[in-house]
């Protein structure tokens, strides 16, 4: 991204970015107790992140999974959601593809645990912070 | 302004930010592709109303309307006129009891759509738009799924 003045922001590195998308995942995936299918699918999510992580030079480990669940599952999907996102521009092409992934299944989960709880969670630009 | 107009037009902020355009960036060539999906879309719900879901040709032609915007940063001010592609098609002309079970194919084209689309977009706020958009239709899959009593993950 260009900032105001015509410098380039560089912005976060690629392990910094995929950090930051592990720290969501995992923060999502300790809070779904109630959904055991939708808290594997996370965990399976973090997995892949981690790998990626490590394989760009970082250490997963700088993410690490909650100890106990806090904050709501809906919520904190959308978190992950929002930070899959912002991830991509840091990722090569082979990262976003896992990148693409991890957008489609945290809404997804997002959707159906809203419907799990009578929410209207399909919206026109989840993630995008509008 | 309307609720809805408003998101649209952040959504489509994020391109104003300026773009990092490159020699090979192909931003516009797969913009106009996906306007192109995304109208088809709108007016294959409309023309299979009732909707399946409240309010999903308004998201479609919402997405429209983001891409073009950004688009419009390109210097592309116009999309080529609305036509149904087979997946829109297929939903537009579809009988009440198969609508539901076209609506899902559709959706799961733009899903691929955009998910092939991401690698390759250069822009930041393209590319963070477009990101957002696959997710709306990853949540519109899983729900029209769901309606039809099908896994919504499968």
């Amino acid at each position: 991204m260009l900032g105001g003045c015509g410098e380039e922001d560089e912005g976060p590195s690629a392990p910094s970015a995929l950090l930051a998308s592990l720290a969501a995942e995992r923060a999502f995936g300790a809070a779904v107790t109630g959904s055991p299918r939708i808290a594997a699918r996370s965990r399976e999510r973090a997995q892949h992140l981690a790998a990626a992580v490590s394989a760009a030079g970082g250490r997963p480990h700088d993410a690490p999974a909650p100890s106990e669940a806090a904050g709501d599952p809906v919520e904190l999907g959308r978190a992950a959601l929002t930070a899959h996102i912002a991830a991509l521009p840091a990722l090569d092409r082979r990262e976003r593809r896992l990148g693409a992934d991890l957008v489609k299944g945290a809404a997804a989960d997002v959707a159906v645990l809203g419907d799990e709880r009578g929410e209207r969670t399909v919206e026109a630009f989840p993630g995008s912070g509008t | 302004m309307r609720r809805r107009e408003l998101l649209v037009a952040a959504a489509g902020a994020l391109l104003v930010r300026p773009a990092r355009a490159v020699a090979d960036d192909r931003d516009p060539e797969l913009l106009l592709e996906l306007v192109a999906r995304e109208d088809a879309a709108a007016l294959a719900y409309e023309r299979a109303a009732p909707e399946p879901l409240a309010g999903i040709a308004a998201q479609e032609a919402d997405h429209g309307k983001a891409l073009r915007s950004l688009l419009d940063a390109y210097g592309v001010l116009e999309a080529p006129p609305v036509k149904l592609d087979a997946p829109a098609r297929r939903l537009a002309e579809a009988p009440d009891d198969a609508a539901l079970e076209a609506a899902i194919a559709l959706e799961a084209s733009l899903v691929d759509a955009y998910s092939a689309a991401l690698p390759e977009l250069v822009a930041e706020g393209t590319l963070q738009t477009a990101a957002s958009i696959l997710a709306s239709h990853a949540q519109h899959h899983a729900r029209l799924r769901s309606l039809a009593g099908l896994d919504p993950f499968g």
